[in-house]
């Protein structure tokens, strides 16, 4: 989607048509911070800060050709900025007999839910271990990267990788039971 | 199958409302916390600014407060009559008047006074010149006069001089160093220089045609003009200067300086156009030069002294008579006496004439243009 000069003049004037940016973003940017926060009100609130972000920047622009990139940038930005404060420094250690599992059956598992479990399912987990789990299944994050971005070492992000990976077999091991 | 990645990337929200309202919500709350920044900014700055005023007004002199005048706009008016406003006015004028007269006529007397005095300083001034050129005759004379002294009355310098006409010609040019080592009369070295031609010493010849032996007068008087015009904005000031000074040694100098200058104001009136602002000052100055660096030709000067100085000033001041206005001249004269400091640096023309400037740091940095003689 393009935004030329003429629909960001209007963008900038009308409220309805300000909404409806808004609703446009939130059906294609509203999944970001909804992998990287357990409850959607906080993914609400992280998306509205980072709207407001989105349109003080427009309002200095006089066109924009991939609107849908340069938002998500913005937005994926936002997000990562909050977790930054909220997630704190807990060290852990990878005990030797804590093996990490195989990697083809939690993304097998994980393939056969929906689009909706899957969010549910991962939103399940504990704030941190989402973050992680995000960045590093969803995002390709390496963890040397995840250590920089949320300000946590790179034994912790590998922690709560592996520990993210536990949950989430055993929260699919109930869905399969159901 | 899908992967569960591009399941999350590519699922579809969907809006609702609710969070719409807490944007406008959110963006309010900013815009409010920016705007209460701002008005604490500025609370705070006029809070200092309130102190700071507070702080002045109460640790000032009470005479500077208004709080007499506050007083006087709450008393009552009383009912007085167009006539007495007016007589009132009259004499008041009236006073003015003869106040500003009398003022006039012990200023003009003071003035007469001042100038005799200038003058008879101006003729002391000439009387030290001319016992200066008469002492100058009397050097000259005296020079003349050793020139024709018989050394018959001397006798040291007669035997000399025998000595000097007895002296083998193989040693005739050791002795005549040893003699003309110390300082002689006249007569000695034209003895001496006789000899030497009579010698008929190749290297000598010289000395047959001029006399070798000029004496070099010292030069210890100077005497100085100085200028300086200045055009500003409101005024402009002419200054003249002149100075005469006598060298005590290669340090010290001791003199005597008369500035004049006046300061006219800048200004065009549609009536009595003639009557305008000026400082006219004239001022005497004794002082001791101290001739602090000389590099090359230039030299730097200090001169520390007292000064006498006679102010006249000239104000323009107005009145409204009978609907008519009366411009004529406020004039106040008075004398002072202070320690004087001024620096100079000079550059020597030549022999008798040196070029430089002059500050007396009064009123502007610009110095004066100052130009002396040496005899």
């Amino acid at each position: 989607m393009i935004l030329d000069k003429h629909t960001i003049q209007k963008l900038r004037k009308d409220r309805v048509v300000q909404k409806q940016f808004y609703n446009y973003l939130y059906e294609n940017l509203f999944h970001i911070p909804n992998r990287y926060y357990k409850t959607k009100f906080l993914a609400e609130e992280i998306f509205n800060d980072a709207f407001i972000k989105i349109f003080n920047s427009i309002e200095k622009e006089k066109e924009i050709v991939n609107v849908l990139g340069w938002c998500s940038k913005i937005m994926f930005n936002t997000t990562i900025d909050s977790l930054r404060k909220e997630i704190k420094q807990k060290e852990r250690f990878i005990f030797p007999e804590e093996l990490p599992v195989t990697e083809s059956s939690l993304s097998n598992a994980l393939d056969h839910l929906s689009s909706e479990e899957l969010f549910k399912c991962i939103q399940s987990l504990p704030q941190d271990q989402l973050a992680v789990f995000s960045l590093f299944e969803i995002d390709g994050y390496s963890h040397n990267e995840i250590s920089s971005m949320i300000n946590i070492s790179v034994s912790n992000s590998r922690y709560l990788l592996h520990r993210a990976k536990k949950e989430l077999r055993v929260k699919l091991q109930t869905f399969k039971i159901k | 199958m899908e992967d569960f990645r591009s399941k999350i990337k590519n699922h579809k929200a969907v809006p609702n409302n609710e969070s719409w309202e807490r944007l406008l919500i959110t963006k309010e709350k900013k815009a409010l916390v920016k705007a209460k920044s701002i008005l604490t900014f500025f609370f705070m700055a006029n809070l200092v600014c309130l102190s700071f005023f507070g702080y002045n007004y109460f640790t000032s002199d009470p005479s500077n407060k208004l709080s007499s005048d506050y007083n006087n706009i709450n008393q009552p008016i009383k009912n007085i009559d167009d006539q007495e406003i007016q007589n009132k006015e009259i004499q008041n004028n009236k006073l003015l008047i003869q106040e500003y007269l009398s003022k006039n006529e012990s200023a003009n007397t003071e003035i007469l006074e001042l100038k005799n005095q200038i003058f008879s300083l101006q003729n002391s001034i000439l009387k030290k010149n001319k016992e200066n050129d008469y002492l100058k005759n009397e050097l000259s004379n005296i020079e003349n006069q050793e020139d024709n002294i018989d050394f018959g009355n001397n006798k040291h310098e007669t035997t000399l001089a025998q000595n000097i006409q007895n002296i083998p010609s193989e040693n005739l040019l050791d002795n005549e160093i040893k003699v003309l080592r110390r300082p002689r009369s006249l007569q000695t070295y034209r003895n001496v220089q006789t000899k030497l031609v009579h010698n008929k010493a190749p290297s000598l010849k010289i000395f047959n045609h001029y006399n070798a032996f000029n004496i070099i007068k010292p030069k210890n008087w100077y005497v100085g003009i100085g200028t300086k015009r200045t055009f500003g904005i409101n005024d402009r000031q002419i200054k003249y200067t002149i100075s005469l000074q006598r060298k005590l040694n290669k340090f010290f100098d001791l003199g005597l300086r008369y500035n004049y200058s006046n300061v006219i104001e800048r200004a065009t009136f549609s009536e009595s156009n003639d009557i305008r602002d000026f400082w006219k000052i004239k001022k005497v100055n004794l002082f001791v030069r101290c001739n602090a660096l000389s590099w090359r030709n230039f030299n730097f000067y200090i001169d520390n002294g007292m000064e006498y100085s006679l102010y006249n000033v000239q104000e323009r001041n107005s009145l409204l008579i009978d609907n008519e206005l009366i411009v004529f001249p406020e004039t106040r004269i008075w004398d002072r006496i202070d320690y004087k400091f001024s620096l100079g640096l000079v550059y020597d023309l030549n022999k008798n004439f040196t070029f430089g400037i002059h500050s007396d740091f009064e009123g502007d940095v610009l110095p004066d243009l100052v130009l002396y003689y040496s005899f």
